[in-house]
C-alpha cells in the first residue's frame, strides 16, 4: 500500500515541481533582465496588473501543491521500511530544495515584492525593491529548478525500483 | 538497449517539457490577463526586450524544438523496442503529437510577435498582433502543457511496467525444438547439478525425444511429470526477476535455472532463488 502512495506522491511532485520550476526559470532568465531595461516604473505597473488577476493565486497554488507533495513523498519515504533506499538521496533532496525556496519566498522574496504597492512612484525606493526582488527571484528559482530534478530522479527511481516487487 | 533509449528519451522530454509547461501555463493565466489590462503598448515595449531579446530567442526554441524532438524520438524507438509496455503506446504517442502539434503552432504565433518592430508606433496594428499572438500562443501553449502530462504519463507506464522476462512461452518453446542448441546448453551444466532427482521415467522421456544426456543421466525438457516442473526452469511459468541485456546473459540465466530446478531434493513446488 505503501509503495503506490510513494509513487503517486512522487507523480503530483513531478508534476507540480515542473510547472513551478518552468515558472520561475521564465522569470529569472527572460522576463526579470527584459524588465531591468524596460525600466522599473514599467515593472511596478506590471506587478500591479498581475496582482488583480489569477496571478495572486497561480504562484501560490501550484508553489503550494509542489511544496506539500514534495514533503508528503519525504515522509512517507522515511516511515516505508519496503521503499527503495537508491530513491532516498533524491527525496530528500527534492524535500531540502523545496523547504529552502519556501524560505526563500516567505522570508525573503515575499517582503520585497509585497513593498512594491506601499512604494509608490519612488524610483530609487522601486529600484532597491526590483534589484532584491531580481536576487532574491534567482535563488528561488535555481532551488525549484534543483527540486524538479530532483523529483524526477526519485520518481525514476522508484517506480524503477518499485516494479520488482 | 532500445528499452534504455526510450527511457533516456521520455526522461530528457519530461525534463524539457516541465519547464516548458511552466513558461506556458505563466504567459497564458498571469501575463495575457495583466497585458489586457495594461494594453499593447506596453506589451510591445517589453515584448522588444523579452521574446524579441536574443535570450528568449535561444531558450525558446531550445525548449520548444528539443521537447519536439525528444518526444518523436521517444516515440520512434517505443515503436521499435517491443519489449516495452503496449500500455504506453497512447501516452506516449500523445506526447509526441502534442509536442510537435505545439511546435507547429509557433508558426502561427511568431508572425504576430515578429510584426511588433514594424507596428509600434501603429496602436491598431499593435492591439492586432497582441490578439493574434494571444490566441495563438494560448493554443501552442494548451498543447505543449498537454505534452508535458502526456510524458510524463508515459514515463509512469513505462517505468511502473513489470520488466520483461528473459523468456516468453514462445521463445522457450522455440528453444525447446532447437535440440542442438539445448544439448549445447546443457553440455556446459557440470554433471551433478543436473542429474540428480531424475527418476527412470525421466530417463525413458528423455529416450523418446533423443536429448538431455548429461553427465551420464537423462533430462526430459518437454514430456512427462518432468515437464511441468522444467517448464518453470525454461520461464514458461515464471519470469526471471532480472532483465537479461543479451542471449549470452539469456543462457547463462536459462543455465542458472536448470541448474537450480534440478539441484538437491529441491521438489517441484518450491521457488528457488535466482542469483544475478
Amino acid at each position: 500500500m505503501a509503495i503506490p502512495l510513494i509513487k503517486g506522491l512522487a507523480v503530483g511532485a513531478t508534476l507540480f515541481g515542473g510547472l513551478l520550476a518552468g515558472m520561475a526559470a521564465n522569470k529569472v532568465l527572460v522576463e526579470l533582465p527584459a524588465w531591468r531595461e524596460v525600466g522599473v516604473v514599467p515593472w511596478t505597473n506590471f506587478v500591479r496588473a498581475e496582482d488583480h488577476g489569477l496571478g495572486l493565486i497561480l504562484f501560490p497554488a501550484v508553489g503550494g501543491c509542489a511544496l506539500l507533495l514534495t514533503i508528503a513523498a519525504a515522509v512517507v519515504f522515511r516511515f516505508d521500511r519496503t521503499a527503495p533506499c537508491s530513491a532516498a538521496v533524491p527525496v530528500y533532496t527534492a524535500a531540502v530544495m523545496a523547504i529552502a525556496a519556501f524560505i526563500v519566498t516567505v522570508g525573503l522574496l515575499a517582503p520585497s515584492r509585497l513593498s512594491v504597492t506601499q512604494a509608490g512612484n519612488d524610483v530609487a525606493a522601486l529600484q532597491q525593491i526590483f534589484a532584491s526582488v531580481v536576487r532574491w527571484w534567482e535563488v528561488k528559482a535555481a532551488l525549484h529548478v534543483l527540486a524538479f530534478g530532483s523529483n524526477l530522479w526519485a520518481l525514476v527511481t522508484v517506480l524503477s525500483v518499485g516494479r520488482g516487487r | 538497449m532500445a528499452m534504455l533509449t526510450t527511457r533516456g528519451l521520455l526522461i530528457a522530454t519530461t525534463l524539457l517539457g516541465g519547464l516548458m509547461a511552466g513558461f506556458n501555463l505563466d504567459r497564458a493565466i498571469v501575463h495575457n490577463a495583466a497585458w489586457h489590462g495594461l494594453g499593447a503598448n506596453a506589451w510591445a515595449a517589453y515584448s522588444l526586450h523579452a521574446d524579441l531579446d536574443i535570450r528568449a530567442a535561444m531558450l525558446y526554441p531550445f525548449l520548444g524544438i528539443g521537447m519536439a524532438l525528444l518526444s518523436a524520438a521517444a516515440a520512434i524507438s517505443f515503436r521499435r523496442d517491443r519489449n516495452e509496455p503496449r500500455s504506453a503506446a497512447l501516452p506516449i504517442h500523445a506526447g509526441a503529437l502534442f509536442a510537435i502539434s505545439g511546435l507547429l503552432m509557433t508558426f502561427f504565433a511568431a508572425p504576430h510577435m515578429l510584426s511588433v518592430p514594424r507596428v509600434v508606433n501603429d496602436p491598431v496594428g499593435l492591439q492586432r498582433a497582441l490578439d493574434g499572438f494571444v490566441f495563438w500562443g494560448d493554443i501552442r501553449g494548451a498543447l505543449q502543457i498537454l505534452a508535458f502530462f502526456a510524458n510524463l504519463w508515459s514515463l509512469v507506464t513505462i517505468l511502473s511496467a513489470r520488466p520483461p522476462s528473459g523468456f516468453d512461452s514462445l521463445t522457450a518453446e522455440r528453444l525447446l525444438a532447437d535440440r542442438d542448441l539445448v544439448r549445447e546448453i546443457l553440455g556446459k551444466v557440470a554433471p551433478g547439478e543436473v542429474r540428480r532427482g531424475q527418476g527412470d521415467d525421466c530417463r525413458q522421456d528423455a529416450k523418446s525425444i533423443g536429448i538431455g544426456i548429461v553427465g551420464g543421466g537423462p533430462m526430459s525438457l518437454r514430456h512427462s511429470a518432468n515437464r511441468d516442473r522444467l517448464s518453470r526452469s525454461m520461464g514458461l511459468a515464471r519470469s526471471f526477476q532480472c532483465d537479461p541485456a543479451c542471449a549470452r546473459l539469456r543462457l547463462c540465466d536459462l543455465r542458472w535455472q536448470l541448474a537450480q530446478a534440478l539441484s538437491g531434493d529441491q521438489g517441484p513446488g518450491k521457488n528457488h532463488t535466482l542469483s544475478g
